[in-house]
C-alpha cells in the first residue's frame, strides 16, 4: 500500500515536472509573442529642405525732372527702389540705360555724364558747351563712391552697381537713384521732351 | 591572341568610362542646385523726362542812317541785320512793324507807307511821280 502511494506520488511528481517542463517550453517559445518586450534599433536620417532665394522691388512712378530747362541750367530728380528678399547673404541694385547715350529727343540728346575717371563717380561739373545726363545714389546700401553727391554717367545698357546689402533677410531696403541734367553756359540745347529709360535690377548674392 | 586581349582591355575601359560618366551624372544632378544656388532677379524700369523748353534771342543792332539825304527828289536807303538765335528744333520767324501808320514821319509830315499793287506782296520799286514812299525789303539766306 505505501509501495502504491510512492509509486502515485513519483507519477504526479513525474507529472508535474513535464508540465513545468512543457509550460517552460512553451513560455520561452511564446514569450516574445505575448510579452512583446521591447526590441530597439535606431537609426537616425537628415530631413533637408532647401528654401531657395526670393527677392523683389518696388516700381517706382516715372520721374519728371524738375525745372524744366530753358536755354541753360540744370534739372533734377529721383526715383527710389526697395529690395525685399528672403536672401542671408544680401542682395545687389544696379541700374543700366536703355541706350547710350541715354537722355534722348528724337536726333537730339544729352551727353552721358563724363566722369574724369570712368566710372569713378566726381562732383558735378558740366563744361559750357556740353550737355550732360549723370545719376547718383544716396541710402544707407548705397555704394560709398556715390557719397558727398558724385555722379557718373550710364554706360548704355552695361549695368553699374549703386547700392548692396550682405546680410538678410531685408524687407524693403531703399536706394534712392538721382538723376541730374545740365545745358551749358554756351550750349545751344535742341527743345523737345527727353527721355531715358532706366532699368534697375536687383539679384540676390551668392 | 594579343588582338583579342586588347579588345577586351578596350571593353573594360569603356565600361569603366561609362560608369564613371553616369556616377559623374547622377552626383551632379544630386547636388547641382546646392552647388549653384541660382540667384533671385528682379526688375523694374522707370521713365526719366527732362523737357528742354525754347528759347530765342535777336541782336541789336545799331540805328539805321540812311543815305544819301534826299536833295528835293530821289531816293536814300539804309539796311539793318537781325540774327535769330535759338535751341528751337522746330525754327523761328521774323516780323517787323512800324510803331506808326505812316512809319516815316517829321512832325506832321510824312512819307506814305510803300503800296505795293497788291496789298502785302512786295513788288519792284516803283513810286509815282507826285508820291514821296517808304518801305522795306528783306534779304539773307
Amino acid at each position: 500500500m505505501e509501495n502504491k502511494n510512492k509509486n502515485k506520488f513519483k507519477k504526479a511528481c513525474a507529472f508535474a515536472l513535464a508540465m513545468v517542463l512543457i509550460v517552460g517550453a512553451a513560455y520561452t517559445t511564446l514569450e516574445p509573442t505575448l510579452t512583446k518586450a521591447s526590441a530597439t534599433a535606431s537609426d537616425p536620417i537628415n530631413v533637408n529642405l532647401s528654401v531657395d532665394p526670393t527677392l523683389s522691388i518696388t516700381s517706382p512712378a516715372d520721374v519728371s525732372m524738375s525745372p524744366n530747362i530753358t536755354g541753360t541750367g540744370a534739372s533734377t530728380g529721383s526715383a527710389v527702389w526697395s529690395v525685399t528678399t528672403n536672401s542671408v547673404t544680401g542682395w545687389k541694385l544696379e541700374v543700366a540705360a536703355s541706350a547710350a547715350p541715354a537722355m534722348t529727343s528724337g536726333a537730339n540728346n544729352f551727353a552721358d555724364y563724363t566722369e574724369g575717371v570712368l566710372g569713378t563717380p566726381e562732383i558735378w561739373s558740366v563744361a559750357a558747351a556740353a550737355s550732360e545726363f549723370g545719376f547718383t545714389a544716396t541710402g544707407s546700401f548705397a555704394e560709398a563712391k556715390y557719397t558727398a553727391s558724385k555722379y557718373q554717367g550710364f554706360q548704355g545698357t552695361t549695368k553699374i552697381q549703386v547700392s548692396h546689402s550682405t546680410t538678410g533677410p531685408d524687407a524693403g531696403d531703399a536706394t534712392t537713384v538721382g538723376f541730374k541734367a545740365e545745358v551749358g553756359a554756351s550750349k545751344s540745347q535742341a527743345t523737345g521732351n527727353y527721355q531715358a529709360i532706366i532699368t534697375a535690377t536687383a539679384t540676390s548674392l551668392p | 591572341m594579343a588582338i583579342q586581349k586588347t579588345k577586351i582591355e578596350l571593353k573594360k575601359a569603356c565600361a569603366f568610362s561609362l560608369a564613371l560618366i553616369l556616377i559623374s551624372g547622377v552626383i551632379y544632378v544630386s547636388l547641382e542646385p546646392a552647388l549653384i544656388k541660382a540667384a533671385a532677379t528682379a526688375n523694374d524700369s522707370v521713365n526719366v523726362n527732362l523737357t528742354v523748353d525754347p528759347t530765342i534771342a535777336i541782336n541789336s543792332p545799331a540805328d539805321v542812317s540812311m543815305s544819301p539825304n534826299i536833295t528835293g527828289t530821289g531816293t536814300s536807303t539804309g539796311s539793318t541785320t537781325w540774327t535769330v538765335t535759338t535751341n528751337s528744333n522746330l525754327g523761328w520767324k521774323l516780323e517787323v512793324n512800324a510803331s506808326t501808320t505812316p512809319a516815316m514821319t517829321s512832325g506832321a509830315n510824312n512819307f506814305a507807307n510803300y503800296t505795293e499793287g497788291t496789298t502785302g506782296t512786295p513788288d519792284a520799286w516803283l513810286i509815282a511821280a507826285a508820291a514821296s514812299e517808304f518801305g522795306f525789303g528783306a534779304t539773307g539766306t
